[in-house]
């Protein structure tokens, strides 16, 4: 503190500050020698508590500011600081506290800094006041006070102070010393996010490309830092050969989070050849003995990136990777273990046996966190091979006796996996399963049943361990309607084998009213069907009363439908009735009662289906890991910041996928021929009954099917990659047959999910209509096909459990490029309708009040 | 990048809130402290959530939150690891980190907030660096300038020129008595069945060293047999490049404590159980049953137990003692050695009203809002025969109607001084590049982490 005081002439030699601003000063001071204004006294009664200590702040401060007490004006000030803590507004003593920064105390000086910053945006005018002194203390012989000064002028965040800042800020580039160079270097960001002309005209992006050879590695650090993020819309910043190099020649003299930074870069980078990749590699190597756990997945990330096209390196690289995680989740803080966990997770998923050998380090402790525990489980479920999984099953038969009702759950569901991935352990498990079927635990009964149920469909051999203790399980079934489904849906396709079936369903048909879930009504009616068509004479009075009952059943339209399609299907032909319900096990069933059901081969869909765990994977070393799903999935389109292009070795499939769940829906059904692999019981508890789910929703699905031709779902694949004079013309040439949109709208050319993107993160929102639509839709396909008829085409829709999202858009009628983008929201629960209409006409209110106008009409609502 | 951080109590009171971008509105700490609300442990609370305006990201520690505003794509570990930083820098400066000592010197903590970070980025987090430029607190400062002798030596100016070559060191340092400490600690991580059979191990060590020198010591760590690690990470002072080619530890230590490195223990090694698990120093038996309506009976040495008329009842009966042979090695000489801090912690249902707990050594409480009785057993003696074994026993009382079926597993804690689990050893430390001699100080601990026992 010594050295400051002393530092006294070097401020007044430096400062050059401009006449006004002096003037502001000069003024500031006089207020303070003026004799303080009434206390807030007279009007008492109306002053609340927080009030009343903020004035008395306010006397405070200007006496000290007259006495000149060093330690009772540090104590006054850090009070003002901790009422802003409190969260008591403290900025009217903006004045008062700008008076103070003339101080010698560091402390002090700090806590005005803060105070300004924290209060500057709400006393523009003001904060004019302050600029002069901190212009002075960027002159300051103390570099630590030069960088806090600098710091806080460019923290402050005002336009009106621009002009005062950039010339500090050039000359703190090339200080002696590397802190106030470091500050600058990040001053010049704030500068940029400020007023990026300035940066732009300053030249400062060169200087800054100069500085990456700092011999301070805090500087190029933050050089990096501000040039990727000025750069953002670019893609980031340009990385030469040399830089690369560069950077990685002095990867010791990094900071952790420098290493971060530089490692981010580099795996942007991409190596000349192979001895490059090679020599890149070796420099990196090292840098996975950080204790960092952050710097250490970076690394792997840069490793995984850089070897994805060499496919004989990669299992190199996840061995390589395998020890660092395991060290990380040693010891660590629990929130690293379960970050590192899901990091884990992927990488086993992605190449089965890596960490094989390791499954003992994922047993669950009590202790551990929950999130933690739920991870281990779903690593056991993916680690356990022929030679481990007695062990691993073992394992979690004890976490599924715990008194933690989720991971009971999850520990059984992870059995069943097994039990599917590794037919070694297979009869362990099933043992395991069926002492589960036999507990007390309701929980652990029901996802037993539910394993069970799909294990017979690949094991059908396990059937005679498992249909003796139905007729029991299906007593104590009570409220887990979906262990019940499951057992039912045992009960219909194994009927044929099991002497009492009928008599098991029957209790159950004779309590229908008392049953409230829907899926075991469902399950029930198909389980009845099946049965009936394995020993009618049983069935068939059973049969009877329960379609009666279902047909008369109001609580839910499926059930009624699904129930009045059989009763239909029974009356019309009943041997077209077994062909439909019982699928291809039909001639099975009615030839021999004996004859085994087919046992499933090959996988199920969800196990092929990898384009999810692709998606995270791309994702590697970015929250969309620790949160399993793909960023897309869990982030509000508006919320969302832009983003740098996918990288380019992503297939233009997943790129479209990606960009248009930007838009926070499922993107159009592909065009490209599926695949059909066997539907997981628990998705489709129909398994022979393909046709009647879709009977019941035919029209919609017709409907959808229709909207699905009409709408741009192949357009928007093969204009992923048009250029907007190609589809200009397109449109030109199309707009002759535009009619339907209500005058305001003309059909146009069909617009890619990025440009869609682009624009509608780009617009700001034209018009924002509400309204009541008089009856919901049946699905997105109707309002698609209604909107195509009035010129709106549809970019995306998607349909959630409570709402309806649809995302138009459209073309101007008198000028075709305009652009009018819609977003509808449906609450089904109200029928409430939210429409936002973005345009880029010039006339912006009219005409997206003109197309609001469209919409509402095409939806029927008022 | 972070846009905001608020350090919030375990009562959901921020404490402080520093923003780096733009203000961050407190409904986000609202929103939070609605999650923590609906758990019923807190500390479970989902270190990443998305809220509507970007993520938070969280840590639980000193029984406090730390709660980062991201508004963009971070990589997720990268600021779980800045929060602990900051957490570790508080409790440098303060102490203890708690509600009190944080309000206390608040101004402290945005001064050290502002160093930490610049516009959501990681700046200078090594301790060292900070205190160069931040004097710590000043009672701490003058307890400091009493044990060493110095006077209060640090400057409010930065040393020019040496924080960028050396961050984590400061210049100038000087000691009259030069020394460096080495604690090679190693915790084992276990889950024993019910019968006393190892189901899972793992052995984590770490080195951490108090540093005392004088100038720019450069010192060169190596072992008797660096073969036994698996794995390790190092301090960022470390020169990895070395380790890399010849298995030593090269570096210049920071000022004062830090962890050198942390390793994993490879095992397989002869005194190691057949499946890689270790066998540990002590035994732990444990039974708890429940029973309806027996009303707590029963004898078990604890009287007046009959309180829980109709409701359901239980006993719990743990027994301790040492096992040999172990996986412990003692470097050097060999001692028999003695258990220290042995402590038993049992976490009962919440079914379980009360507990009658009596044990034959040692004090045991039951903490009835917790429903978890902890057993501080002290000191056993390793490999004494006539000695009879401690036990703890007693009666539960269950809530009216409730049933229980699952037991619960049992946590014990112990440490072994003078042991270590993988036998590494420090064959030498060498200084160069100054000229004294400094005293060194190596201790070996073996002590239990998550070391879980199952009950019966």
């Amino acid at each position: 503190m010594a050295d400051y005081i002393r530092s006294k002439n070097g401020t007044v030699g430096v400062a050059s500050p401009s006449p006004s601003i002096t003037g502001f000063g000069g003024g500031g001071i006089g207020n303070g020698t003026t004799p303080p204004p009434p206390a807030p006294v007279a009007n008492s009664y109306f002053t609340d508590q927080k009030k009343g200590e903020v004035n008395e702040l306010k006397q405070l401060l200007r006496s000290v500011a007259v006495e000149r007490d060093a330690k009772k004006r540090r104590d006054v000030i850090k009070k003002v600081i901790a009422y802003m803590t409190l969260g008591v507004d403290v900025s009217r003593l903006f004045t008062e506290m700008i008076m103070a920064i003339e101080t010698r105390d560091l402390v002090v000086k700090k806590m005005v800094y803060l105070y300004l910053c924290t209060y500057a945006h709400t006393n523009p005018d003001l904060a004019i006041m302050c600029v002069n002194t901190l212009q002075r203390d960027c002159g300051n012989e103390d570099p630590m006070v030069r960088g806090l000064a600098l710091r806080s002028l460019c923290s402050l965040r005002l336009p009106s102070i621009v002009e005062y800042i950039s010339e500090p800020l050039r000359r703190s580039l090339t200080d002696a010393n590397a802190y106030v160079r470091k500050t600058g270097v990040m001053g010049i960001l704030k500068l940029h996010h400020l007023a990026p002309a300035v940066v732009r005209e300053g030249n400062m992006v060169d200087t800054l490309y100069a500085m990456l050879h700092d011999v301070d590695a805090q500087v190029v650090t933050n050089c990096l830092l501000a040039l990727d993020e000025m750069a953002a819309a670019q893609g980031g910043m340009s990385l030469s050969r040399d830089t690369v190099l560069l950077l990685l020649g002095r990867l010791d003299g990094f900071s952790e989070w420098g290493l971060c930074k530089v490692l981010a870069l580099v795996r942007r980078y991409a190596p000349a050849d192979e001895d490059e990749l090679f020599s890149m590699m070796n420099l990196l190597d090292p840098v996975l003995r950080t204790s960092n756990s952050g710097v250490v997945l970076a690394v792997i990330d840069c490793f995984l990136h850089l070897t994805r096209d060499l496919p004989d390196l990669q299992p190199q690289v996840y061995e390589r990777a395998r020890a660092p995680l395991l060290t990380l989740t040693a010891g660590a803080a629990p929130e690293t273990v379960h970050c590192v966990l899901a990091h884990v997770l992927i990488l086993a998923q992605r190449r089965a046996g890596v960490f094989d050998s390791e499954y003992r380090l994922f047993y669950a402790r009590h202790n551990d966190h929950a999130h933690v525990r739920r991870a281990k489980v779903e690593l056991l479920a993916l680690l356990a091979g022929p030679a481990s999984a007695a062990e691993v099953l073992a394992e979690l038969a004890e976490y599924a006796g715990g008194a933690d009702a989720d991971m009971a759950r999850r520990s059984v569901r992870a059995i069943g996996e097994i039990c599917h991935r590794v037919p070694e352990g297979a009869s362990l498990g099933m043992g395991h399963l069926l002492e589960f079927l036999e507990v007390d635990a309701g929980y652990v009964r029901a996802e037993a049943a539910l394993a069970v149920q799909d294990l017979l469909r690949r094991y059908p051999a396990w059937r005679d361990q498992v249909l003796p203790s139905l007729r029991r399980c299906l007593k104590r079934a009570g409220d887990e309607p979906a262990g019940k489904a499951a057992l039912i849906w045992m009960v219909g396709e194994y009927g044929a084998e099991i002497p009492e079936a009928p008599y098991m369903l029957e209790p159950l048909i004779d309590a229908y009213e008392e049953e409230t879930n829907v899926e075991v009504k469902l399950q029930l009616l198909t389980a009845a069907m099946k049965l009936f068509f394995a020993r009618p004479p049983e069935v068939q009075s059973m049969l009877g009363r329960l379609l009666a009952a279902a047909v008369e059943d109001v609580s839910s339209q499926d059930l009624h439908d699904r129930a009045l399609l059989y009763y239909r299907l029974l009356r019309a032909d009943a041997d077209a009735a077994r062909a439909v319900i019982c699928g291809e096990h039909a001639a099975a069933a009615a030839g021999a009662a004996a004859a085994p059901p087919a046992a499933l081969d090959g996988p199920f869909a969800e196990e092929r289906d990898t384009s999810l765990r692709d998606a995270i994977f791309a994702e590697f070393n970015t929250l969309a890991v620790a949160y399993g799903e793909p960023s897309d999935a869990f982030t509000a389109p508006p919320y969302r910041v832009a983003r740098a292009a996918p990288p380019p070795w992503m297939p233009p499939e997943a790129r479209l996928a990606r960009e248009l769940a930007d838009l926070g829906l499922a993107p159009p059904p592909s065009p490209q021929p599926q695949l059909q692999p066997q539907l997981h019981q628990q998705q489709s508890h129909d398994s022979g009954g393909a046709g009647s789910p879709g009977a019941a929703h035919a029209p919609a699905a017709a409907a959808a099917a229709a909207a699905a031709a009409a709408a741009p779902s192949v357009d928007l694949l093969g204009m992923d990659d048009g250029d907007p004079g190609a589809q200009a013309a397109n449109g030109g040439g199309g707009g002759g047959e535009g009619e339907g949109g209500g005058g305001v709208l003309r059909p146009g050319p069909a617009m890619g999910a990025p440009q869609f993107q682009a624009l509608w993160g780009e617009l700001a929102e034209a018009a924002v209509v509400q309204g009541v639509v008089l009856r919901a839709p049946a699905g997105t396909g109707e309002v698609e096909g209604r909107m195509s008829a009035a010129c709106l085409r549809t970019m995306a829709s998607g349909d959630k459990p409570e709402t309806m999202r649809f995302f138009f858009y459209g073309y101007g009628s008198d000028n075709p490029s305009e652009v009018h983008l819609v977003q509808c929201t449906l609450l089904k629960s109200s029928c409430a309708l939210d429409v936002v209409i973005k345009t880029t006409a010039a006339d912006a209110a009219p005409a997206a009040h003109a197309v609001a106008a469209v919409v509402k009409h095409a939806f029927g609502a008022t | 990048m972070i846009q905001s951080l608020f350090i919030m109590s375990n009562a959901g009171e921020v404490l402080i809130e520093k923003h780096w971008r733009e203000v961050t509105p407190r409904s986000v700490c609202d929103y939070f402290w609605d999650e923590v609300c609906k758990l019923e442990d807190r500390e479970e609370i989902p270190p990443i959530m998305a809220v509507n305006k970007g993520f938070i990201i969280s840590v639980y520690r000193y029984d406090m939150f730390l709660i980062a505003k991201v508004q963009q794509e971070t990589p997720p570990l990268l600021c779980i690891e800045f929060l602990h930083r900051v957490l570790d820098i508080l409790a440098d400066y303060l102490g203890a980190v708690d509600e009190t000592s944080i309000k206390e010197s608040f101004s402290l903590v945005y001064q050290l907030l502002e160093e930490m970070m610049d516009n959501g980025h990681p700046m200078t987090t090594e301790p060292n660096a900070l205190k160069a430029m931040i004097k710590p607190p000043t009672v701490m400062g003058r307890v400091v300038a009493a044990a060493t002798g110095r006077s209060d030596a640090i400057s409010e100016a930065l040393p020019d020129g040496t924080i960028s070559a050396m961050p984590w060191r400061k210049a100038g340092v000087r000691y009259a008595q030069n020394e460096i400490y080495l604690d090679i600690i190693e915790e084992v991580d276990a889950i024993v069945a019910a019968n006393g059979q190892v189901v899972s191990s793992e052995v984590t060590g770490s080195i951490q060293a108090v540093s005392h020198l004088s100038g720019i010591p450069d010192l060169l760590l190596t072992f008797q047999d660096p073969s036994l690690i698996d794995d390790c990470s190092f301090h960022p002072c470390v020169r990895y490049g070395r380790f890399e080619r010849d298995r030593v530890v090269s570096f210049v230590p920071p000022d004062g404590a830090f962890e050198l490195m942390r390793y994993r223990v490879a095992t397989g090694a002869h005194h190691i159980l057949p499946r890689g698990n270790i066998i540990p120093p002590l035994y732990c038996n444990a039974t708890v049953s429940f029973s309806d309506g027996a009303g707590g009976g029963g004898g078990g040495g604890s009287g007046g137990s009959g309180s829980g008329g109709g409701s359901g009842g239980g006993r719990v009966h743990v027994g301790l003692g040492t096992r040999a042979p172990n996986s412990l090695r003692f470097p050097g000489r060999k001692t028999a050695s003695m258990l220290e801090d042995v402590e038993v912690t049992v976490p009962f249902p919440r079914a379980v009203r009360t507990a009658n707990l009596s044990a034959t050594a040692g004090t045991v409480l039951f903490d009835e809002a917790a429903k978890v009785a902890r057993w501080s057993v002290g000191k056993l003696a390793m490999g004494s025969v006539g000695q009879r074994p401690p036990q703890m026993a007693g009666a539960l009382v269950l809530q009216p109607g409730a049933r229980l079926e699952e037991s619960p597993s049992i946590h014990v804690a112990w440490k072994v001084p003078v042991a270590s689990i993988s036998g590494l050893s420090i064959a030498s430390l060498q200084l160069t590049n100054e000229r004294y001699k400094p005293y060194k100080g190596v201790r070996t601990l073996t002590k239990s982490g998550k070391f879980t026992v199952r009950t019966s």
